[in-house]
């Protein structure tokens, strides 16, 4: 079936063209939730207020871009309507020091384990490397999705990435030294 | 710079991990109809629960408000002067109540609050009428949660084996009722603050060491607690402490010259970690012990899923999935539903470090 199918289908509130276009996203949408949430719960949750807009406003929808890129924008925005919630204390850091640039390797670190990583973030951190990394959203545009200025999610980006550069060469130099043992 | 970005993105672009078919469930019910879809965004907006417990927290709140409902009635009736109880209420009382209600309204004649009160036709009917309704109420949300959680296991403790009614889990929604039920004091006047019978609530009568339990007043009185392990807790209306040893405590405190108690009952410290890789040493992870007659344990994985399920006097975990393949090291979460040997139901959540 078609994305196209499937949208006629669900603007007319067919129920299983409704339950495959939930089947055909679900799980990757999921992903995106895990990153921006801080357990599985609140992911669970977000994927749900996600879906339940994306069916109550399907009708809105012309088939003008990607279906799965739209969807992924209301997971998004679903997300961060759900993090300004918790009105983060941003912190301007000025001159957060830019990492080394990091000899670090992912290759053998699957998306779980990166999930982790990111996870232990501050969520203010995490949202901002989320989109900037993943979502490849530039700094002007994050800062009008959070409500912050543009220098703001520069050096928050860069705390993030250190951060992040730190636990993974830890884990790496852990794991070097079990091998050895 | 943009490799480390892209490296990021690429390990997430085939990212897409098992969602829970509740999520759907959920979805699919408030597209269909628009009320449900109202109560599940306001549990979700409660924020941190997930779908299912949504559903379930409202319902407990809808319980608990009900339960505070019916605290303060005895007190509006008294300011408004129909000395007659809503007769509705009483009704479904069953024959365990029946028992806890007798052992409150004795324990209630207390010359103090009747004279206080100074109507005392006021106070004794409050006092008949409250405790009648409470353990029902209480009751009501502990089915809400057992069923939700785990049909087939333990049965709900009952409210007529402990001297105050029990409310599992929920105690924090109760407390937020608490805060948001009218306060009698503020409109009226001492006397019915009095005729209200105060009744000191546990989260949790029984489980393994280290046991975090919630003790709360049914009204916005503050006390003094004694933990009878030693420590105290001054002024507050409800407190949560942490039992390191097992051992059993009486909870005691003082309300409007009224004695108070519980009982928490702490038993032997499950382990925290296991090693499963053949040497011989802590291999495998056991949940039970000498203190607990039959146990029933889920183990779940980071994404919540069950990953292990046993259950008799001291079900143990060897680590390895249903599979037979080996669990990875990392942190795993359990319930455990169990019967200690005193013959106290109970359920726990916990978690344990897997090592190899």
């Amino acid at each position: 079936m078609t994305d196209e199918q499937l949208v006629e289908g669900c603007k007319l509130q067919n129920p299983s063209h409704q339950r495959k276009l939930y089947e055909k996203f679900s799980r990757k949408m999921f992903g995106v939730c895990l990153r921006y949430a801080d357990n599985r719960e609140e992911a669970e949750d977000l994927l749900q207020d996600s879906f339940v807009k994306v069916f109550q406003h399907i009708s809105s929808f012309k088939m003008e871009g990607s279906l799965e890129g739209w969807v992924r924008r209301i997971v998004v925005n679903t997300s961060l309507e759900f993090i300004r919630k918790q009105k983060l204390q941003w912190v301007n850091i000025e001159d957060a020091d830019e990492p080394a640039e990091s000899e670090v390797v992912l290759d053998h670190m699957n998306a779980k384990e990166l999930l982790m990583i990111i996870n232990k973030l501050p969520t203010g951190f995490k949202a901002v490397f989320n989109l900037y990394a993943i979502e490849g959203y530039n700094h002007r545009e994050i800062g009008d999705l959070l409500g912050i200025t543009e220098s703001t999610s520069k050096s928050q980006y860069s705390r993030a990435k250190a951060a992040l550069v730190k636990s993974i060469q830890e884990i790496e130099s852990a794991t070097k030294d079990i091998v050895k043992e | 710079m943009k490799q480390f970005e892209e490296q990021f993105k690429d390990a997430f672009d085939g990212f897409e991990p098992e969602v829970d078919p509740s999520v759907w469930a959920n979805v699919s019910n408030a597209i269909s109809s628009p009320a449900p879809a109202a109560a599940a965004s306001s549990g979700s907006a409660a924020g941190g629960f997930s779908a299912v417990a949504g559903w379930v927290a409202a319902a407990i709140t809808i319980a608990a408000g009900v339960l505070i409902y019916h605290f303060v009635s005895p007190a509006d009736s008294t300011v408004s002067k129909e000395n007659q109880p809503s007769t509705t209420i009483s009704a479904p009382v069953n024959e365990s109540n029946n028992t806890s209600t007798e052992e409150t309204t004795t324990q209630n004649s207390n010359p103090v609050a009747q004279q206080r009160a100074g109507n005392q036709s006021v106070t004794e009917l409050s006092e008949v009428q409250k405790p009648a309704v409470a353990p029902v109420a209480v009751e009501e949300s502990q089915k809400v949660v057992n069923s939700e959680s785990h049909a087939t296991t333990v049965s709900a403790p009952e409210p007529a084996k402990h001297e105050n009614a029990v409310a599992p889990k929920n105690t924090e929604k109760a407390e937020n009722s608490s805060n948001f039920a009218p306060n009698p004091v503020k409109n009226t006047e001492n006397q019915v603050e009095n005729a209200i019978n105060p009744v000191l609530i546990a989260s949790s009568h029984c489980g393994f060491a280290p046991l975090s339990v919630t003790f709360m007043l049914n009204s916005n009185l503050k006390t003094d607690f004694n933990f009878g392990d030693g420590n105290v807790a001054f002024k507050t209306n409800s407190i949560t402490h942490k039992y390191e040893n097992s051992g059993r405590y009486t909870i005691t405190c003082e309300v409007n010259g009224k004695q108070l108690t519980t009982e928490v009952e702490v038993l032997g410290q499950l382990g925290t970690a296991f090693s499963p890789n053949g040497d011989g040493i802590n291999d495998i992870f056991n949940f039970g012990g000498n203190d607990v007659e039959k146990v029933e344990v889920r183990v779940y994985n980071r994404f919540g899923k069950t990953i292990f399920t046993g259950s008799g006097s001291n079900p143990g975990w060897d680590g390895n999935l249903s599979d037979g393949s080996k669990a990875e090291s990392g942190t795993y979460f359990y319930d455990i539903f169990a019967t200690s040997v005193g013959g106290t139901d109970f359920k726990q959540k916990g978690t344990i470090n897997l090592f190899r």
